[in-house]
């Protein structure tokens, strides 16, 4: 039974020195959630990525995330993935998990496609008698053929695609979690992508997927989330969130244009976020 | 793997939730020590790639190391034998047991600043044991450590060391040294990850370390000298984790001294790293 338990979550990113990390606050400045001072302790700033999330998902759920960049997509995907432990709140994963968020996870750009097959089975927790038994069925998806046996550093990005994607779904997981990667196969991949989705969906699992792509959402998904900041906005079946989504950017994109500010907070809210406005913007919770 | 929970605040893990006590908080890190040590073939995997990385191309591989094992210790060891007007016969094997224990000991406590870091990418999307990459650290150097061995060998052979039982003690020195590997290994590593200063001061303080720990000059010098062989020879850290290697290979037994203070730095490590990850276990991938 594969099921996933979110009950409060928060996921607050703290902000060290900047010095050691400028780039690093720059980039959570750019999509994160919202700046705060983290109230246990002077003189750190936390960005609140993940805001209060409870929902459920159980088998046969394909739940859609969607959102602007640093609505919080991937921090709850890589929540789910286990990688990071909620700051307050829990959560409960029942099932195997496979996480396809990262693309270069693992791969070393040095080793050979076969190599790196093997390698990223082994992080991905199989054995090395399993992997034998599955490597020629993960090559033969990849259709890489020869290419596998070169370093992957010769390959175009959409192989590396190919590659990542092949080992990623080699697990027969309950859970699969996917990141936009879907984009850069090509159209041929996608169709195989696709179709390796629904046979894995088809043994009853679970899938959650991250896309800016409403159309990607339509085709995997049978649910769907609209987060902003850290929280949801909305929750439901795919047709009524996109409706929402596509206002929301309707409204971001209108603002912009006519220059009227709008009812809702602009699309890029936390840009301005400095200390000042976040301090009193919202008291966070406790860690 | 079938069921997993990750309970930030332990009260939402159910049979936890009446026991908000130290064992709860514990408990994963407990699971993450079990969990690394039993998929070695990952850590093995990962560990011989980089070994394989480092001297990709090359025609002789892996034996660079012990070659390179090899120049240092014949150049310094007959310069410093000259210097010092010691026998090489003598010297040299000193110097190269000792420094490949030394290796051993550096690279370990150097490289493992960066053993979390490295591996963002993959610790910030899956859910993996740190410790695999503890392990994978130790285990690479312990390969070098091997290919040293080779060195040594030819060294003993050369000079006619005399062996007998007391050989059987280097497994010994290893095996009580490669718990306090790991507990240094895991510290620095989560440490490091948080305040990314200390890889910078660990670097540094190895350098130092070289010359102030009884390496390529004999304990016996600061005889003399009770307070500099305090502080250099009798509680430097280093110095015992070095000798219950270098004196088996010597064929010298390493003093009840020197056990004792190796398992008592196992057992104060080990606290010390409990303390630690008990609260911070949740928070080290924000740090990395």
């Amino acid at each position: 039974m594969a099921s996933i338990v979110l009950d409060r979550v928060c996921v607050d990113f703290p902000i060290y020195d900047s010095d050691r990390s400028l780039r690093k606050l720059l980039f959570r400045a750019s999509i994160g959630g919202v700046v705060s001072n983290d109230p246990t302790r002077r003189n750190r700033l936390t960005v609140r990525a993940l805001d209060d999330l409870s929902f459920t998902l159980n088998e046969g759920d394909r739940l859609g995330l969607i959102g602007h960049n640093g609505a919080g997509k991937s921090t709850l995907l890589r929540v789910m993935s286990g990688a990071y432990r909620p700051s307050s709140g829990s959560i409960r994963i029942e099932g195997v998990v496979s996480a396809l968020l990262t693309l270069g996870m693992g791969i070393d750009p040095e080793e050979t496609g076969y190599a790196n097959i093997y390698n990223g089975c082994l992080l991905l927790g199989l054995t090395p008698a399993q992997i034998r038994g599955k490597i020629d069925e993960i090559a033969d998806f990849t259709e890489l053929g020869e290419y596998l046996r070169v370093p992957v550093r010769t390959y175009s990005s959409g192989m590396q695609v190919r590659l990542a994607f092949a080992v990623a779904t080699s697990l027969q997981p309950d859970i699969l979690l996917l990141d936009e990667v879907l984009g850069a196969g090509d159209a041929v991949f996608m169709i195989k992508a696709r179709q390796r989705i629904e046979e894995l969906m088809s043994q009853a699992s679970l899938l959650v997927l991250a896309s800016h792509s409403t159309e990607v959402i339509r085709r995997f998904c049978n649910k769907a989330a609209l987060l902003k900041s850290g929280h949801i906005e909305e929750y439901g079946p795919v047709e009524t969130t996109i409706a929402a989504y596509e206002k929301a950017v309707a409204a971001a994109s209108n603002g912009a244009a006519v220059a009227v500010p709008s009812p809702e907070p602009p699309s890029k809210p936390r840009r301005r976020a400095n200390g000042n406005q976040a301090r009193s913007a919202k008291p966070k919770g406790e860690r | 793997m079938s069921s997993d929970t990750l309970p930030q605040s332990p009260a939402l893990a159910p049979g936890a939730a009446a026991e908000r006590g130290r064992s709860s908080r514990l408990a994963p890190v407990y699971a993450d020590m079990l969990d690394g040590s039993g998929r070695w073939h990952l850590w093995w995997a990962l560990a011989w790639r980089d070994i394989k990385g480092r001297y990709r191309r090359t025609i002789i591989g892996p034996f660079w190391t012990a070659l390179n094992t090899a120049i240092l210790v014949t150049t310094l060891g007959f310069v410093y034998a000259l210097l010092w007007h010691e026998d090489p016969a003598t010297y040299l094997p000193f110097f190269c047991a000792g420094y490949i224990s030394w290796y051993l000991f550096s690279t370990i406590v150097s490289e493992s600043g960066t053993a979390l870091i490295a591996e963002e990418a993959t610790v910030k999307s899956i859910r993996i044991p740190y410790t695999v990459f503890i392990f994978r650290v130790i285990t690479r150097n312990v390969v070098v450590f091997a290919h040293n061995l080779v060195v040594f060998l030819l060294v003993a052979v050369i000079f006619q060391l005399h062996w007998d039982w007391k050989i059987l003690l280097l497994p010994i020195g290893l095996l009580l040294s490669l718990p306090n590997y790991f507990w240094i290994a895991l510290l620095l590593a989560t440490v490091c990850a948080r305040f990314r200063d200390v890889i910078q001061f660990v670097g540094n303080l190895i350098q130092i370390l070289f010359f102030v720990t009884p390496i390529f000059w004999e304990p016996s010098r600061l005889a003399r000298n009770p307070v500099a062989e305090f502080v250099f020879v009798t509680a430097n850290p280093a110095y015992h984790l070095v000798e219950i290697i270098r004196a088996p290979l010597l064929g010298q037994a390493p003093s009840l001294f020197n056990y004792a203070y190796v398992v008592a730095m196992a057992v104060v490590g080990f606290g010390v790293l409990l303390v630690l990850l008990r609260r911070f276990y949740g928070r080290i991938t924000y740090w990395i």
